[in-house]
């Protein structure tokens, strides 16, 4: 025991070399903080690890029928988490769903907000016409609801992984260019800013060197929670049967089937859905937490 | 403030044009011909013209989309739909409008009712178990995909009552009582993350109010403590949650279409999802206008609420 507690004393000064040290000790900072949001870190990690390694150790092919009887009921025969209707297993499903659901989610609401970002901050730098010109944008995505806005696209485009990606994206475009704006209007008026003007850096320096870097702290507090809104998208999308064509697994497009077999095999409609409000949650845990923990005026108010 | 709302009017306007040119859009990329699909591969040609022009896809984009907007403002007949041969749009939308209607106005309702008290009594009983117990409950709310609800309040009801979705719709001016029985779940399914939202607002505006020198005030003049935090705590607390709690129902619209699929409710939720199957543009482009629309006219009234009750707004 003596020589465990010594190592980790030893090890401490040597982190500070590296560096990794001032993020690790502000992850550890966030930690003491906010266990809320570190929980919530913890099951992304564990869902983030399923959605790499599912397959790879998922028992049966999520796609082949007949592996099990048909509504094999859950831990009674070779199937842990039983079948469903064409005999497929459900673990298998979760887990090679679980990589569909989490990236969707993931790289939609990011490359939808980058892209609002972008022009949040070219309509805060720019100001006049182009900020003109981009709110009226902005004001207009904002007035479809998420969901509905990525229906609309998805009539018009062919299903598909990208397709889908592109529908779930567009939707979030207003949500990044509204924080980033707001933020790039405050920093813009800093002294650093016109310190880098004076020297002569160019407008697109200035930008992406001064004022970017500044917007990452509430850009990112509203991407966290932004991830677990796409996800219920994708797996709404899923569930509606506007999602990624079958027979590829997804968690929405498991559920989709499920209110029919609800008699038959209830496990199907209620293990996808456990994994998404998880997800979900974690997610927005995480996003209120950051928020708590990097804006000192929000503390306590959630 | 006829001045503001004078402002807030005009700007509304473009933002509606907006949604109907990106919408337009949106459904001019969209492939397949309709005529094609109404005709079947073995058409001929001079048929498939035929058909194109009748439905006006012949005439130059301008043209097509005048005609849609003319037709919303003076509430035309909007088309044929594509999928359903012979009937109009306009039918279909107002056929179904008022089971959406009816959802809307009750999960409200459930919203408010259950939202505002759970809320304050959370801040009131600040940091005890039923603080935590509420706040949990608030969170789960946030998380819980509406759909997934749905189907889980359904296998509840399946398993130990015996009871399933009813196949048809009642009005509630037919039967009142049917109505609800059928209505019931639906609403508190998609009022749950209503109801979690409001109370997380109620509580967090209340707390920062519980403190302020007016409410040790009338504390100190002797008032019971639950008309200090009704009369005076909860009025002013309820301001800020009655701007974003509208937004938030407003965010609702996307979780109607899922409620109504799951519980085959003949909505427009359910309208929209057959419509976007089979890729019936003129059904599509008109219903999610609506929707876009609500969306915007409901922001404008919550903006005028807001400017009515704080004077400040109006001058910005």
């Amino acid at each position: 025991m003596a020589t465990q507690t010594g190592s980790s004393g030893v090890l401490a000064p040597q982190l500070q070399d590296t560096r990794w040290a001032r993020p690790w000790r502000a992850f550890r900072r966030f930690c003491r903080q906010s266990p809320l949001g570190a929980a919530g870190v913890g099951i992304i990690l564990v869902l983030a690890i399923m959605a790499v390694a599912g397959p790879y150790v998922a028992p049966y092919d999520p796609e082949e029928i007949g592996v099990g009887p048909k509504y094999q009921a859950p831990f009674a025969g070779e199937n842990l988490l039983g079948t469903d209707r064409l005999g497929r297993d459900v673990l298998s499903r979760v887990l090679h769903g679980a990589w569909i659901s989490l990236m969707v989610g993931v790289v939609a609401s990011t490359s939808g907000t980058l892209v609002g970002a972008l022009m949040g901050l070219a309509s805060g730098y720019w100001g006049g016409k182009t900020d003109a010109i981009i709110q009226r944008i902005v004001d207009v995505l904002m007035a479809f609801p998420v969901l509905i806005l990525a229906m609309a696209l998805l009539a018009a485009l062919d299903r598909s992984l990208n397709t889908l990606l592109i529908a779930v994206a567009v939707p979030f475009i207003p949500y990044g260019a509204r924080v980033v704006r707001a933020t790039t209007l405050v920093i813009k008026e800093s002294q650093y800013v016109e310190a880098a003007r004076a020297i002569g850096a160019s407008d697109w320096r200035v930008i992406l060197r001064h004022i970017a870097p500044g917007c990452l702290a509430p850009y990112m507090v509203v991407l966290t929670g932004l991830v677990g809104v796409a996800i219920i998208t994708e797996s709404a999308l899923g569930f509606l049967g506007l999602g990624i064509p079958p027979p590829t697994p997804t968690w929405g497009e498991m559920l989709s089937k499920a209110v029919e077999d609800l008699f038959f095999a209830p496990v199907v409609a209620i293990v996808p859905g456990l994994f998404i409000t998880l997800a979900v949650f974690s997610f927005s845990v995480l996003g209120d937490s950051l928020r708590d923990v990097l804006d000192p005026r929000l503390r306590g108010r959630t | 403030m006829k001045q503001y709302i004078a402002r807030r009017l005009l700007m509304a306007v473009p933002t509606l044009i907006g949604v109907s040119l990106i919408i337009f859009v949106i459904m001019a990329i969209m492939p397949g011909d309709v005529a094609l699909a109404r005709l079947g591969e073995a058409a001929n040609p001079e048929t498939l013209q035929m058909v194109r022009d009748q439905l006006g896809l012949n005439d130059p984009w301008y043209q097509r989309y005048g005609r849609w907007v003319k037709d919303m403002i003076t509430l035309g007949d909007l088309g044929e739909s594509v999928f359903r041969q012979g009937v109009s749009v306009a039918s279909l939308i107002e056929e179904h409008f008022p089971v959406t209607l009816n959802l809307a106005v009750y999960t409200m309702i459930v919203a408010i009712l259950l939202g505002v008290p759970l809320g304050t009594l959370s801040a009131v009983r600040h940091n005890s178990w039923i603080d935590y117990f509420l706040r949990v409950f608030s969170i789960v709310g946030l998380s819980v995909p509406v759909f997934w609800l749905g189907i889980m309040i359904i296998l509840a009801q399946v398993t130990w009552f015996g009871w399933a979705p009813a196949v048809q719709w009642v009005s509630p001016f037919d039967d009142f009582w049917d109505n609800m029985k059928r209505m019931f779940w639906p609403a508190i399914t998609l009022g749950y993350f209503q109801v979690a939202f409001i109370a997380r607002m109620t509580r967090s505006s209340l707390l920062d109010i519980l403190y302020e020198d007016y409410m040790r005030t009338a504390r100190a003049k002797g008032l019971r403590e639950r008309t200090v935090t009704i009369r005076h705590g909860l009025r002013n607390a309820v301001i800020p949650v009655i701007t974003v709690g509208a937004l938030q129902l407003i965010a609702l619209l996307g979780g109607v279409v899922v409620t109504e699929r799951v519980f085959n409710l003949p909505g427009w939720g359910t309208l929209l999802v057959s419509g976007v199957f089979n890729r019936d543009y003129a059904l599509v482009q008109t219903l999610v206008f609506i929707f876009a629309a609500v969306v915007v006219v409901g922001n404008l009234i919550t903006d005028m609420f807001y400017a009515w009750l704080d004077p400040r707004i109006r001058y910005q």
